[in-house]
Protein backbone atom coordinates (compact mmCIF):
# COMPACT_ATOMS: atom_id res chain seq x y z
CA UNK A 1 0.00 0.00 0.00
CA UNK A 2 1.19 3.44 -0.68
CA UNK A 3 2.06 5.33 2.14
CA UNK A 4 0.03 8.19 2.91
CA UNK A 5 2.85 10.76 3.31
CA UNK A 6 4.79 12.38 1.31
CA UNK A 7 7.16 15.48 1.06
CA UNK A 8 7.60 17.94 -1.13
CA UNK A 9 9.63 21.29 -1.23
CA UNK A 10 7.92 24.43 -2.83
CA UNK A 11 7.38 28.42 -2.56
CA UNK A 12 3.93 29.41 -1.57
CA UNK A 13 2.41 30.91 -4.76
CA UNK A 14 -1.23 31.28 -3.13
CA UNK A 15 -2.32 31.26 0.61
CA UNK A 16 -6.15 31.52 2.02
CA UNK A 17 -7.89 31.30 5.44
CA UNK A 18 -10.80 29.99 6.11
CA UNK A 19 -13.17 31.69 8.82
CA UNK A 20 -12.49 28.60 10.93
CA UNK A 21 -8.67 29.32 11.30
CA UNK A 22 -7.27 26.87 8.59
CA UNK A 23 -4.81 27.74 6.26
CA UNK A 24 -5.26 26.67 2.69
CA UNK A 25 -1.98 27.14 0.54
CA UNK A 26 -0.44 26.42 -2.93
CA UNK A 27 2.84 25.64 -3.25
CA UNK A 28 4.82 25.53 -6.82
CA UNK A 29 7.03 22.84 -6.15
CA UNK A 30 9.79 20.66 -9.11
CA UNK A 31 7.18 17.71 -8.88
CA UNK A 32 3.95 20.18 -9.54
CA UNK A 33 1.61 22.16 -7.91
CA UNK A 34 0.86 21.29 -4.40
CA UNK A 35 -2.45 22.03 -2.51
CA UNK A 36 -2.73 21.27 1.27
CA UNK A 37 -4.43 22.65 4.39
CA UNK A 38 -2.91 23.16 7.54
CA UNK A 39 -5.70 23.07 10.37
CA UNK A 40 -5.93 26.19 13.07
CA UNK A 41 -2.88 27.19 10.96
CA UNK A 42 -4.03 31.09 11.65
CA UNK A 43 -2.74 30.82 15.36
CA UNK A 44 0.01 29.06 16.74
CA UNK A 45 3.54 28.57 16.41
CA UNK A 46 3.09 27.28 12.79
CA UNK A 47 1.53 30.33 11.23
CA UNK A 48 4.53 32.42 10.49
CA UNK A 49 6.05 29.96 8.15
CA UNK A 50 2.49 30.14 6.45
CA UNK A 51 3.32 32.71 4.03
CA UNK A 52 3.46 33.82 0.73
CA UNK A 53 6.34 33.59 -1.48
CA UNK A 54 8.08 31.73 1.38
CA UNK A 55 10.12 27.97 0.53
CA UNK A 56 8.68 25.64 2.87
CA UNK A 57 9.10 21.55 3.12
CA UNK A 58 6.47 20.24 3.80
CA UNK A 59 4.71 16.80 4.69
CA UNK A 60 1.60 15.79 3.92
CA UNK A 61 -0.79 13.38 4.39
CA UNK A 62 -3.50 12.23 1.99
CA UNK A 63 -6.34 10.13 2.61
CA UNK A 64 -7.99 8.26 -0.27
CA UNK A 65 -10.62 10.07 -1.52
CA UNK A 66 -10.19 13.03 0.32
CA UNK A 67 -9.14 15.79 -2.27
CA UNK A 68 -7.33 18.39 0.09
CA UNK A 69 -4.36 17.14 1.15
CA UNK A 70 -3.32 18.00 5.55
CA UNK A 71 0.05 19.85 6.10
CA UNK A 72 1.09 17.58 8.72
CA UNK A 73 4.79 19.19 8.59
CA UNK A 74 5.65 22.22 7.75
CA UNK A 75 10.19 23.86 7.67
CA UNK A 76 11.05 26.81 6.30
CA UNK A 77 13.30 26.48 3.83
CA UNK A 78 14.10 30.17 3.28
CA UNK A 79 11.64 33.81 3.31
CA UNK A 80 12.31 36.74 0.51
CA UNK A 81 11.11 39.89 3.09
CA UNK A 82 11.69 42.57 0.64
CA UNK A 83 8.73 40.98 -2.11
CA UNK A 84 6.12 43.08 0.07
CA UNK A 85 8.07 46.29 -0.65
CA UNK A 86 5.23 48.33 -3.06
CA UNK A 87 7.54 48.73 -5.69
CA UNK A 88 7.78 44.80 -6.08
CA UNK A 89 4.52 43.67 -4.61
CA UNK A 90 2.29 43.53 -7.32
CA UNK A 91 5.09 42.12 -9.33
CA UNK A 92 5.44 38.97 -7.19
CA UNK A 93 1.47 38.37 -7.29
CA UNK A 94 1.32 38.69 -10.96
CA UNK A 95 3.54 35.87 -11.11
CA UNK A 96 2.38 33.89 -8.34
CA UNK A 97 -1.40 33.98 -9.46
CA UNK A 98 0.07 33.09 -13.02
CA UNK A 99 2.46 30.51 -12.08
CA UNK A 100 -0.94 29.23 -9.89
CA UNK A 101 -2.96 29.61 -12.99
CA UNK A 102 -0.67 28.25 -15.37
CA UNK A 103 -0.07 25.18 -13.59
CA UNK A 104 -2.67 22.79 -12.40
CA UNK A 105 -1.98 19.68 -9.46
CA UNK A 106 0.22 16.95 -10.52
CA UNK A 107 1.28 19.38 -13.24
CA UNK A 108 4.87 18.78 -13.95
CA UNK A 109 6.87 21.75 -13.14
CA UNK A 110 10.28 20.43 -13.32
CA UNK A 111 13.27 21.94 -12.01
CA UNK A 112 14.07 24.13 -14.87
CA UNK A 113 10.60 26.03 -14.25
CA UNK A 114 10.85 25.38 -10.29
CA UNK A 115 14.57 27.74 -10.82
CA UNK A 116 12.79 29.96 -13.50
CA UNK A 117 9.99 30.84 -11.07
CA UNK A 118 12.32 31.40 -7.95
CA UNK A 119 14.82 33.16 -9.54
CA UNK A 120 12.37 35.13 -10.57
CA UNK A 121 11.21 36.42 -6.95
CA UNK A 122 14.64 36.60 -6.37
CA UNK A 123 15.12 38.85 -9.18
CA UNK A 124 12.46 41.23 -8.28
CA UNK A 125 13.90 41.90 -5.03
CA UNK A 126 17.58 42.20 -6.46
CA UNK A 127 17.38 43.80 -9.92
CA UNK A 128 16.58 47.36 -10.62
CA UNK A 129 14.44 46.80 -12.84
CA UNK A 130 11.45 44.83 -11.51
CA UNK A 131 9.35 45.76 -14.11
CA UNK A 132 10.98 43.72 -17.02
CA UNK A 133 11.87 40.89 -14.49
CA UNK A 134 8.24 40.32 -14.52
CA UNK A 135 7.66 40.67 -18.43
CA UNK A 136 10.46 38.15 -18.84
CA UNK A 137 9.82 35.33 -16.33
CA UNK A 138 6.25 35.69 -17.44
CA UNK A 139 7.22 34.66 -21.17
CA UNK A 140 9.74 32.15 -20.32
CA UNK A 141 7.39 30.71 -17.97
CA UNK A 142 4.85 30.35 -20.72
CA UNK A 143 7.74 28.95 -23.10
CA UNK A 144 8.64 26.43 -20.95
CA UNK A 145 5.28 25.50 -20.23
CA UNK A 146 4.89 24.98 -24.14
CA UNK A 147 2.86 27.82 -24.36
CA UNK A 148 4.93 30.97 -26.48
CA UNK A 149 3.41 32.03 -29.21
CA UNK A 150 5.17 31.48 -32.57
CA UNK A 151 7.23 34.56 -33.16
CA UNK A 152 9.78 33.84 -36.12
CA UNK A 153 7.34 34.38 -38.82
CA UNK A 154 4.63 35.27 -39.70
CA UNK A 155 1.39 33.10 -38.57
CA UNK A 156 -1.16 34.18 -42.23
CA UNK A 157 1.90 34.20 -44.96
CA UNK A 158 5.20 33.11 -43.74
CA UNK A 159 7.22 36.12 -44.27
CA UNK A 160 10.18 36.77 -42.28
CA UNK A 161 10.25 40.30 -43.00
CA UNK A 162 8.29 43.14 -41.56
CA UNK A 163 6.33 41.52 -37.88
CA UNK A 164 4.69 44.16 -36.58
CA UNK A 165 1.64 42.77 -35.76
CA UNK A 166 0.60 40.37 -32.61
CA UNK A 167 -2.34 38.00 -33.03
CA UNK A 168 -3.19 36.67 -29.40
CA UNK A 169 -5.65 34.47 -30.50
CA UNK A 170 -4.13 32.37 -33.43
CA UNK A 171 -1.19 32.42 -30.91
CA UNK A 172 1.55 33.83 -33.17
CA UNK A 173 2.59 37.72 -35.29
CA UNK A 174 1.78 38.70 -38.54
CA UNK A 175 3.65 40.86 -40.72
CA UNK A 176 2.42 44.79 -41.42
CA UNK A 177 0.72 43.92 -44.80
CA UNK A 178 -1.29 41.38 -43.46
CA UNK A 179 -1.82 43.59 -39.89
CA UNK A 180 -3.79 41.21 -37.71
CA UNK A 181 -4.02 41.46 -34.33
CA UNK A 182 -2.23 44.05 -31.79
CA UNK A 183 0.86 46.47 -33.32
CA UNK A 184 3.31 45.98 -30.75
CA UNK A 185 6.16 47.43 -33.52
CA UNK A 186 9.10 45.63 -34.77
CA UNK A 187 11.16 45.75 -31.67
CA UNK A 188 8.93 44.12 -29.45
CA UNK A 189 8.46 41.03 -31.83
CA UNK A 190 12.15 40.81 -32.20
CA UNK A 191 12.63 41.33 -27.88
CA UNK A 192 9.86 38.04 -27.85
CA UNK A 193 12.12 36.09 -30.07
CA UNK A 194 14.87 37.19 -27.66
CA UNK A 195 12.81 35.80 -24.70
CA UNK A 196 12.15 32.55 -26.86
CA UNK A 197 15.49 31.64 -27.41
CA UNK A 198 18.10 33.64 -24.86
CA UNK A 199 18.53 32.61 -21.48
CA UNK A 200 17.32 35.16 -19.18
CA UNK A 201 20.91 36.33 -18.03
CA UNK A 202 21.56 36.92 -21.66
CA UNK A 203 18.07 38.75 -22.38
CA UNK A 204 18.50 40.66 -19.31
CA UNK A 205 22.27 42.22 -21.39
CA UNK A 206 20.16 44.12 -24.05
CA UNK A 207 18.75 46.95 -23.47
CA UNK A 208 14.87 47.17 -23.67
CA UNK A 209 13.37 50.41 -25.29
CA UNK A 210 10.42 51.89 -24.23
CA UNK A 211 8.23 51.01 -27.29
CA UNK A 212 9.03 47.56 -26.78
CA UNK A 213 8.30 46.99 -23.06
CA UNK A 214 4.99 48.38 -23.53
CA UNK A 215 4.52 46.16 -26.72
CA UNK A 216 5.42 42.96 -24.71
CA UNK A 217 3.04 43.80 -21.90
CA UNK A 218 0.14 44.46 -24.17
CA UNK A 219 0.95 41.47 -25.62
CA UNK A 220 1.46 39.49 -22.73
CA UNK A 221 -1.92 40.58 -21.31
CA UNK A 222 -3.97 39.66 -24.48
CA UNK A 223 -2.46 36.38 -24.73
CA UNK A 224 -2.53 35.30 -20.93
CA UNK A 225 -6.34 36.86 -21.35
CA UNK A 226 -6.98 34.07 -24.21
CA UNK A 227 -4.45 31.14 -23.38
CA UNK A 228 -4.80 31.18 -19.06
CA UNK A 229 -6.80 33.20 -17.72
CA UNK A 230 -7.52 36.92 -16.97
CA UNK A 231 -5.27 37.53 -13.67
CA UNK A 232 -6.76 39.37 -10.81
CA UNK A 233 -3.50 41.10 -10.25
CA UNK A 234 -3.54 43.23 -13.92
CA UNK A 235 -4.89 45.61 -11.68
CA UNK A 236 -2.06 46.45 -9.91
CA UNK A 237 0.51 45.66 -11.95
CA UNK A 238 -1.23 48.52 -14.63
CA UNK A 239 -1.84 50.92 -12.28
CA UNK A 240 1.95 50.65 -10.91
CA UNK A 241 3.10 50.46 -14.00
CA UNK A 242 0.91 53.90 -15.34
CA UNK A 243 1.90 56.13 -12.42
CA UNK A 244 5.74 54.63 -12.24
CA UNK A 245 4.42 54.71 -8.36
CA UNK A 246 3.23 52.01 -6.01
CA UNK A 247 -0.32 50.59 -6.53
CA UNK A 248 -1.89 53.82 -6.62
CA UNK B 1 -32.95 7.89 6.67
CA UNK B 2 -33.26 11.25 5.00
CA UNK B 3 -33.81 14.35 7.77
CA UNK B 4 -37.24 16.16 6.82
CA UNK B 5 -36.11 19.86 4.41
CA UNK B 6 -36.43 22.03 6.96
CA UNK B 7 -33.86 20.62 8.81
CA UNK B 8 -31.32 19.87 6.27
CA UNK B 9 -32.24 23.92 5.46
CA UNK B 10 -31.14 24.65 9.03
CA UNK B 11 -28.17 22.28 9.34
CA UNK B 12 -26.99 23.93 5.65
CA UNK B 13 -27.62 27.68 6.71
CA UNK B 14 -25.85 26.82 9.60
CA UNK B 15 -22.77 25.16 8.27
CA UNK B 16 -22.16 28.33 6.39
CA UNK B 17 -21.29 30.22 9.62
CA UNK B 18 -17.54 30.63 10.63
CA UNK B 19 -16.04 27.47 12.48
CA UNK B 20 -19.05 25.67 12.36
CA UNK B 21 -18.48 22.26 10.11
CA UNK B 22 -21.58 20.30 9.09
CA UNK B 23 -21.35 18.02 12.08
CA UNK B 24 -21.10 21.16 14.48
CA UNK B 25 -24.36 22.15 12.16
CA UNK B 26 -25.99 19.04 13.09
CA UNK B 27 -25.55 19.40 16.45
CA UNK B 28 -26.80 22.89 16.84
CA UNK B 29 -29.87 22.13 15.03
CA UNK B 30 -30.83 19.87 17.34
CA UNK B 31 -30.23 21.73 19.83
CA UNK B 32 -31.83 24.47 18.62
CA UNK B 33 -34.90 22.19 17.93
CA UNK B 34 -35.50 21.09 21.83
CA UNK B 35 -34.68 24.64 22.94
CA UNK B 36 -38.03 26.28 24.01
CA UNK B 37 -39.81 28.67 21.66
CA UNK B 38 -39.01 31.99 23.34
CA UNK B 39 -35.48 31.13 23.40
CA UNK B 40 -35.12 30.66 19.72
CA UNK B 41 -37.01 33.89 19.18
CA UNK B 42 -34.93 35.75 21.38
CA UNK B 43 -31.95 34.20 18.89
CA UNK B 44 -33.43 35.19 15.80
CA UNK B 45 -34.55 38.38 16.74
CA UNK B 46 -30.89 39.63 18.39
CA UNK B 47 -29.46 38.02 14.55
CA UNK B 48 -32.11 40.47 12.70
CA UNK B 49 -31.49 43.13 15.36
CA UNK B 50 -28.11 43.19 15.06
CA UNK B 51 -27.86 43.16 11.12
CA UNK B 52 -30.04 46.05 11.29
CA UNK B 53 -28.64 48.54 13.74
CA UNK B 54 -24.91 47.63 12.86
CA UNK B 55 -23.44 49.78 10.78
CA UNK B 56 -19.50 50.90 10.06
CA UNK B 57 -18.57 54.13 12.28
CA UNK B 58 -18.24 56.93 9.52
CA UNK B 59 -14.70 58.26 11.10
CA UNK B 60 -12.59 55.42 12.01
CA UNK B 61 -14.33 52.39 10.36
CA UNK B 62 -14.72 49.82 13.30
CA UNK B 63 -18.26 48.12 13.75
CA UNK B 64 -21.25 50.26 15.87
CA UNK B 65 -24.34 50.34 16.36
CA UNK B 66 -24.67 54.70 16.97
CA UNK B 67 -23.38 57.27 14.73
CA UNK B 68 -20.20 57.30 15.88
CA UNK B 69 -18.35 54.46 17.45
CA UNK B 70 -17.38 54.37 21.71
CA UNK B 71 -13.64 54.98 20.68
CA UNK B 72 -14.01 57.82 18.49
CA UNK B 73 -16.87 59.54 20.49
CA UNK B 74 -14.85 59.04 23.93
CA UNK B 75 -12.78 62.60 24.62
CA UNK B 76 -10.76 60.61 27.22
CA UNK B 77 -8.77 59.13 24.59
CA UNK B 78 -5.89 60.74 23.13
CA UNK B 79 -6.52 62.59 19.99
CA UNK B 80 -3.35 62.58 18.47
CA UNK B 81 -2.45 58.89 17.96
CA UNK B 82 -4.13 57.10 15.61
CA UNK B 83 -3.77 53.18 15.58
CA UNK B 84 -4.44 51.28 12.13
CA UNK B 85 -5.83 47.64 12.14
CA UNK B 86 -6.83 45.08 9.13
CA UNK B 87 -9.93 44.18 10.88
CA UNK B 88 -12.68 45.21 13.81
CA UNK B 89 -11.67 42.24 15.89
CA UNK B 90 -7.82 43.77 16.05
CA UNK B 91 -9.73 46.54 17.79
CA UNK B 92 -10.47 44.24 20.11
CA UNK B 93 -7.17 42.67 21.02
CA UNK B 94 -5.59 46.20 21.10
CA UNK B 95 -8.17 47.29 23.50
CA UNK B 96 -7.77 43.95 25.68
CA UNK B 97 -3.99 44.65 25.94
CA UNK B 98 -4.97 48.33 27.91
CA UNK B 99 -1.99 49.57 27.01
CA UNK B 100 -3.44 51.77 23.92
CA UNK B 101 -5.06 55.04 24.85
CA UNK B 102 -5.46 56.45 21.29
CA UNK B 103 -7.90 56.39 18.21
CA UNK B 104 -8.23 53.80 15.60
CA UNK B 105 -9.09 53.28 11.77
CA UNK B 106 -9.64 49.98 10.30
CA UNK B 107 -8.98 48.85 7.11
CA UNK B 108 -11.23 46.26 6.24
CA UNK B 109 -9.02 44.02 4.79
CA UNK B 110 -5.24 43.94 3.23
CA UNK B 111 -3.78 44.64 -0.36
CA UNK B 112 -3.44 40.99 -2.22
CA UNK B 113 -3.24 41.98 -6.24
CA UNK B 114 -3.82 38.18 -6.82
CA UNK B 115 -7.15 38.37 -5.05
CA UNK B 116 -8.57 41.58 -6.66
CA UNK B 117 -7.54 43.97 -3.79
CA UNK B 118 -6.25 47.26 -3.97
CA UNK B 119 -6.20 50.60 -2.51
CA UNK B 120 -9.32 51.27 -3.58
CA UNK B 121 -10.90 47.98 -2.02
CA UNK B 122 -9.97 48.82 1.46
CA UNK B 123 -10.81 52.38 4.06
CA UNK B 124 -6.77 53.57 3.33
CA UNK B 125 -8.36 56.51 1.29
CA UNK B 126 -10.55 57.36 4.57
CA UNK B 127 -7.67 57.12 6.29
CA UNK B 128 -5.74 60.12 4.27
CA UNK B 129 -8.67 62.18 4.22
CA UNK B 130 -8.72 62.17 7.99
CA UNK B 131 -5.32 63.15 8.67
CA UNK B 132 -5.62 65.52 5.78
CA UNK B 133 -8.78 67.23 7.03
CA UNK B 134 -8.02 67.26 10.80
CA UNK B 135 -6.94 70.35 12.46
CA UNK B 136 -4.31 70.82 15.34
CA UNK B 137 -0.98 69.26 16.38
CA UNK B 138 0.28 66.69 14.03
CA UNK B 139 -0.90 63.16 14.44
CA UNK B 140 1.02 59.99 15.25
CA UNK B 141 -0.33 57.13 13.12
CA UNK B 142 1.15 53.04 14.87
CA UNK B 143 0.54 51.12 11.85
CA UNK B 144 -0.51 47.39 13.54
CA UNK B 145 -1.35 45.48 9.98
CA UNK B 146 -1.04 41.82 10.48
CA UNK B 147 2.53 40.55 10.33
CA UNK B 148 1.52 38.33 7.25
CA UNK B 149 3.21 39.34 3.48
CA UNK B 150 -0.20 40.86 2.82
CA UNK B 151 -0.28 43.02 6.11
CA UNK B 152 3.37 44.02 5.79
CA UNK B 153 2.55 45.15 2.36
CA UNK B 154 -0.14 47.00 3.11
CA UNK B 155 1.53 48.35 6.04
CA UNK B 156 4.56 49.58 3.92
CA UNK B 157 1.89 51.21 1.39
CA UNK B 158 0.08 52.93 3.90
CA UNK B 159 3.46 54.38 5.37
CA UNK B 160 4.58 55.77 1.68
CA UNK B 161 0.95 57.36 1.05
CA UNK B 162 1.20 59.16 4.62
CA UNK B 163 4.93 60.29 3.62
CA UNK B 164 3.83 63.97 2.23
CA UNK B 165 1.47 64.12 5.11
CA UNK B 166 3.91 65.25 7.26
CA UNK B 167 2.91 62.75 10.21
CA UNK B 168 4.72 60.46 12.52
CA UNK B 169 4.60 56.42 10.84
CA UNK B 170 5.80 53.65 13.36
CA UNK B 171 4.95 49.81 13.08
CA UNK B 172 4.36 47.48 15.85
CA UNK B 173 7.27 45.79 17.03
CA UNK B 174 7.99 41.95 16.32
CA UNK B 175 8.87 40.01 18.60
CA UNK B 176 8.65 36.82 21.17
CA UNK B 177 5.78 35.57 23.00
CA UNK B 178 5.61 36.54 26.79
CA UNK B 179 6.54 33.89 28.68
CA UNK B 180 8.15 31.93 25.81
CA UNK B 181 11.53 29.97 25.94
CA UNK B 182 13.52 30.99 23.19
CA UNK B 183 14.17 27.58 21.51
CA UNK B 184 10.68 26.99 21.10
CA UNK B 185 10.24 29.97 19.06
CA UNK B 186 10.07 29.83 15.33
CA UNK B 187 12.93 30.45 13.16
CA UNK B 188 11.04 33.23 11.33
CA UNK B 189 9.70 35.62 14.58
CA UNK B 190 13.18 34.85 16.17
CA UNK B 191 15.08 36.10 13.29
CA UNK B 192 12.49 39.64 13.51
CA UNK B 193 13.37 40.14 16.65
CA UNK B 194 16.96 39.64 16.47
CA UNK B 195 16.64 42.11 13.89
CA UNK B 196 14.48 44.45 15.66
CA UNK B 197 16.42 44.49 18.60
CA UNK B 198 16.34 47.19 21.23
CA UNK B 199 18.93 49.15 22.87
CA UNK B 200 18.99 48.83 26.29
CA UNK B 201 22.15 50.67 27.59
CA UNK B 202 23.89 53.58 25.62
CA UNK B 203 27.82 54.11 26.15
Amino acid sequence: MASRYRTRSGIVVRRNVTPAGDVILDLLTPEGKLRGVARGGVKGSRSPRLNLFQHLTVQTYEKPGNDLATLSEIMLEGALPGLSSPDVYPFAHFLCELADKLYQEEDFVGQAGFELFTGGLRGLVRHTDPDRITLLIAWKLLALHGMFPRVSSCIETGSFENLTHFDAGAGGVTSASVGRGLNIGEDAIEELGNIARGTVREVLEEELSDGARAGLWLALEAYLGVHVSILQAWGAVKLMRSSGLQMA
Amino acid sequence: MKYPNSLIQLIRELSRLPGVGPKSAQRLAFHLFSSSDQDVKNLSDAILEAKKILKLCPVCYNITDTDLCAVCSDPTRDQDIICVVEEPGDVIAIERSGEFEGLYHVLHGALSPMNGVGPEQIKIAGLLERIQNREGAPVEVILATSTTVEGEATSMFVQRSLEPLGVNVSRIAYGLPVGGALEYADEVTLGRAIAGRRQVTKI
